[in-house]
């Protein structure tokens, strides 16, 4: 409030009091006057009046009060109603240029936009908690380590700090019957498992401790879809028997159906089953090394380093019992993890540093509408000095510029909530690939606060800058002749220079993190993978356990599929193997190799095993360095090997590798009969490991996954070798039917989805700086066309002027890009991490960055400069 | 509609106030003076109690007022209806009526029915 205000203030309620005594007053003395002249004398008159009356002095003050309310209620309707006033000012003034209005929309749409998707991706991966009760009381026990049943058990047991335990495995099982044969994924875990994670089954009941041993484990707990997909949501579902095979029974009872939606992890299941150890083993004699993921449920009140050691002390104290149980680098690294971090660790640097980098943009685009807003503001100074001439206070202007910005950034905000909510609907499945929980991701209630917040504190940014510079002047200057209504003081100009040397610092900043990883990415993307994925088809083909019992069988039905596969019109070549590369799935064994001791105290090496056929590494294309493949009666006796190049290296460096004996476990003999080229079995980025290869006809057990290539080039339909399959045994389910091209490519789908993303981010960066460039250059040559008039006409050339003009604008942004470089250095540190096959300080990408940002600010200068020397010297000098 | 409680001496005097000022504009004293005219001394107003319940009338929106000359040359707050005042009219007087054939309903007296509500019934 000025002083002004203020002395309205006391002086209308002085004025107030004074009123109503005049208004009291006058009512007493007419009363009094008209009893006298009913003839009673006056103070008896006054006496009667004032008794009638009453307290006076009270009255009066009650009065006053009332009129005080009124005076509040007054002025706050004049204040909603001169807000309603200058909004409609405000849309008004937009409306009249709407090519700056659209240009604003569009760039604050795109920054909230961006920002609010983002913010939504961050949310439903990293702080949202799990859709667990108390979800923070769940840890994951000895990540990374791969438990068998017996070892789940022994850990439950020694940890008291934990008030459940339940091992996750995948399986697949098979179920015939009351429609096709399909194979599906099954979860198998501890019977605990549902109290663990804290959602009872909603039909029926989990499993009973007892079911988790081999007696009574014919048992099943359906998932809610598949119970409604497969039986119909049959109410009865529970105590019948289905003819579900696989993990040693044929058939099972269910007993309860899992709430809708619920999931182990992030792993969709159609089933669960129980966990069994086989009677009478031992961590040291179970066989079950599958369980890869043990979940447990902290007790009240205990923290997770408690948790943590005793899981130590478990592990060591199982070490000493049977040492096979694991390196002495992994029994130190045994210990406890909050679900949750372990969860989504290796995603949140990557998520930070997107959300990072939208914050950038935003802050771009803020600097860009500053900009626009000043130079227009500073275009309606003789606008502003009217008004300031006709009453209108120094608050009123500001109020009114800041209405303006409010109105711009709710608008531009909810623009942005569209392009968000667009933009999530088609990266959809891409987030669901590249991201934990990525599935969750939307719009929701918090981010659209989230989306407010930011919208009017963007509005905040970019219009404070106008709303205190267009109240300041002394009217007089505006108005006064020769002003155009664009005189503007050179502070204003340094300003505008200033936001431009930033928003290209800060942009410069943000294509660099672009190009860096988008180079990672490519160089991730071209990395060989060993093998050639073009024009392949993979088959996954299990037939399940009851069908043929005898090895033998097993063998000649894929034989007798092999053959119906290559008898295919197109295929030129078919193989086999139990794992595809590529598949994040791995079997390694420990092995004993010629000419090496077993170690002392250490479990013995382990390798990655490989089942194959014999058509297996032609049909792949991996190459053959030493010695044969694979090939008819290597099945044995004698058993063949074949090892990968990393295998042969380690083992016997520099010398002859075929020829060479391998004891698998310690106690199998194979021969090495030939060398191959390494494989990248994990993921692109992850270096080879030891790979031993052996014949399917002695491993007769896992199911194959088949692999056709087609001829000359071109692919065979996967119809066709879906028919073949099923010409042989309809009832054996083929899973995972597709082109290798695409498992490869669905592969680095997290790396590829960050790239792209962060490289429409750098696009977005780069496009907004220019145009921001672009505005203010165009600007400050109109703002100085009189002074080029004058030149002109006193001789000066027109390239002069050009000169001139162009350096000007190009000073700011050299300044910014020599900012923005500097700043990247510092700051690609942090994407060290991500970053795969390129330096964060790689002078390549700095090198085109920096040219392409110069080049693109000079463009964007020099267009509007060029205009300035078509300036019509006669038009200036005699227009006002 | 509004039930009016006959207890509130307010409500009464604003119902009274505002049905004075229906057909002009005038002042306190004139408004008192009117009042005390037609019901004689039906009803007893404290005088003084006129003024704040003129003045919430005032807050409230149902009257505007202007400063003006009385018929002797002095200067005196003239009082107006507002529509918002001639709606509020409206709504207390059907209120109070209501009341009123309540009450007497329950004393087992007959009230004589308006003629104007009976017509538009």
């Amino acid at each position: 409030m000025s002083w002004s205000d203020l002395w309205r203030r006391l002086s209308s309620r002085r004025q107030l009091t004074d009123d109503i005594r005049d208004e009291l007053r006058f009512h007493i003395e007419g009363r009094v006057e008209a009893l006298m002249e009913e003839g009673v004398p006056e103070e008896v008159a006054r006496a009667r009046v004032r008794r009638a009356f009453g307290d006076a002095e009270r009255i009066a003050e009650e009065c006053r009060a009332i009129g005080e309310e009124r005076m509040r209620r007054e002025r706050r309707e004049a204040w909603i109603d001169g807000l309603r006033r200058d909004l409609g000012t405000a849309v008004r003034g937009l409306r009249r240029t709407p090519g700056f209005t659209a240009v604003a929309l569009v760039t604050l749409g795109l920054g909230i936009g961006a920002n609010t998707a983002m913010f939504s991706v961050l949310e439903a991966v990293l702080l949202r908690p799990l859709p667990y009760p108390e979800p923070d009381r769940l840890v994951r026990v000895w990540p990374g380590k791969n438990f068998n049943t017996a070892m789940v058990e022994a850990f439950g047991e020694g940890m008291p700090s934990l008030e459940g335990i339940t091992g996750i495995a995948v399986w697949r099982l098979t179920i015939a019957g009351e429609g096709p044969a399909e194979e599906i994924r099954a979860a198998v875990v501890s019977p605990e498992h549902f109290s663990v994670l804290g959602i009872p089954p909603r039909v029926g009941r989990g499993f009973l401790p007892e079911e988790g041993r081999r007696a009574r484990n014919d048992v099943v707990v359906l998932s809610d879809g598949f119970w409604r997909r497969r039986f119909g949501g049959d109410p009865e579902i529970v105590g019948r028997r289905i003819p579900l095979e696989g993990q040693g029974r044929e058939t099972r009872e269910v007993v309860g159906v899992a709430a809708p939606g619920f999931r182990p992890l992030e792993t969709d299941v159609d089933a669960w089953i129980p966990l069994t150890l086989p009677p009478g083993r031992t961590v040291a004699t179970d066989s079950t090394w599958y369980v890869g993921t043990v979940v447990g449920r902290l007790a009240e009140g205990v923290t997770v380093e408690r948790a943590s050691a005793e899981a130590g002390s478990v592990a060591r104290e199982l070490k000493r019992g049977f040492p096979a149980v694991g390196e002495d680098a992994e029994i130190r690294a045994a210990g406890v993890v909050p679900l949750h971090r372990h969860m989504v660790g290796d995603v949140r640097e990557t998520l930070w540093v997107l959300f990072g980098a939208v914050g950038l943009v935003l802050l771009i685009a803020c600097v860009n509408l500053a900009n626009l807003l000043l130079a227009r503001g500073s275009g309606r100074g003789r606008e502003m000095a009217i008004r300031t001439a006709l009453g209108a206070s120094r608050g009123r202007l500001v109020r009114q510029r800041l209405t303006e910005a409010a109105t711009l950034g709710v608008a531009g905000g909810a623009l942005g909530v569209g392009f968000a909510s667009a933009t999530l609907e088609v990266l959809g499945p891409g987030l669901e690939a590249a991201l934990p929980r990525g599935g969750s991701v939307g719009v929701d209630a918090g981010v659209l606060a989230f989306t407010l917040a930011v919208s009017l504190a963007s509005a905040l940014v970019f219009g404070l800058f106008p709303a205190i510079r267009s109240s300041g002047p002394d009217p007089r200057a505006g108005l006064r002749a020769g002003g155009r209504g664009r005189t503007a003081p050179r502070g204003a100009h340094r300003l505008n220079r200033g936001l431009v040397a930033a928003e290209v610092a800060l942009a410069t900043v943000l294509v660099v993190g672009a190009g860096l990883v988008l180079r990672s990415f490519w160089s991730l993307h071209g990395t060989d993978p060993g093998f050639d994925p073009r024009g392949v088809v993979v088959a996954q083909v299990a037939p399940p356990e009851s069908r043929f019992v005898e090895g033998g069988e097993r063998r000649a039905y894929f034989d007798r599929v092999m053959r119906r596969l290559e008898a295919i019109p197109g295929a030129d070549g078919v193989g086999g193997i139990q794992l595809l590369p590529l598949t994040a799935a791995n079997w390694s064994f420990p092995y004993l190799a010629e000419g090496h001791r077993p170690p002392e105290d250490e479990p013995l090496p382990k390798a990655n095993f490989r089942v194959v056929t014999p058509g297996y590494f032609r049909t792949m294309r991996i190459p053959v360095l030493r010695g044969r493949p694979i090939r008819e009666g290597d099945g044995g006796p004698p058993r063949n090997a074949v090892v990968n190049e990393t295998m042969a290296r380690l083992l016997w460096p520099g010398e002859e590798a075929v020829g060479r004996e391998v004891l698998l476990f310690g106690n199998e003999p194979l021969r090495v009969v030939g060398v191959v080229g390494d494989v990248r079995q994990h993921a692109l980025d992850s270096e080879p490991a030891p790979e031993i290869y052996v014949s399917y006809e002695w491993w007769t057990r896992p199911a194959l996954v088949l692999v056709v290539r087609g001829a000359d080039g071109g692919s065979v339909p996967p119809d066709l070798v879906r028919e073949a399959v099923w010409s042989v045994d309809p009832e054996v389910p083929i899973s995972l039917l597709r082109p290798l091209d695409e498992v490869l490519s669905e592969s680095v789908a997290e790396p590829r989805f960050f790239a792209i993303l962060l490289g429409a981010f750098g696009l977005l960066a780069l496009s907004l700086g220019a145009a921001g460039v672009y505005g203010v250059m165009a600007y400050h040559v109109g703002s100085r066309v009189p002074e080029f008039g004058v030149k002109l006409a006193l001789g000066a050339r027109p390239g002069d002027i050009v000169g001139t003009a162009l350096r000007s604008g190009l000073l700011p942004v050299t300044v910014g890009l020599a900012l923005g470089l500097a700043g990247a250095v510092a700051g690609s540190r942090l994407l060290s991490e991500i970053l795969h096959g390129v330096e964060p300080t790689d002078p390549l990408t700095y090198g085109v960055v920096a040219v392409t940002l110069a080049g693109v600010g000079a463009v964007a200068s020099w267009l509007p400069a060029r205009r300035a020397a078509s300036v019509d010297p006669v038009r200036v000098l005699t227009t006002e | 509609m509004g039930r009016i409680d006959a207890n509130t001496l307010y409500g009464t005097l604003s119902l009274l106030i505002l049905r004075t000022l229906d057909e002009e504009a005038l002042h306190g004293l004139e408004i008192r003076r009117r009042i005390h005219g037609t019901a004689g001394d039906l009803l007893r107003v404290e005088e003084g109690a006129l003024y704040p319940a003129l003045h919430r009338l005032e807050r409230d929106g149902c009257l505007e007022s202007e400063w003006g000359r009385s018929d002797r040359n002095r200067r005196a707050k003239f009082y107006a209806l507002t529509e918002k005042g001639a709606r509020r009219l409206e709504r207390e007087t059907a209120g109070w009526l209501e009341h009123v054939r309540g009450v007497g309903a329950v004393l087992g007296l007959a009230v004589a029915p308006d003629p104007e509500a009976e017509a538009t019934r």
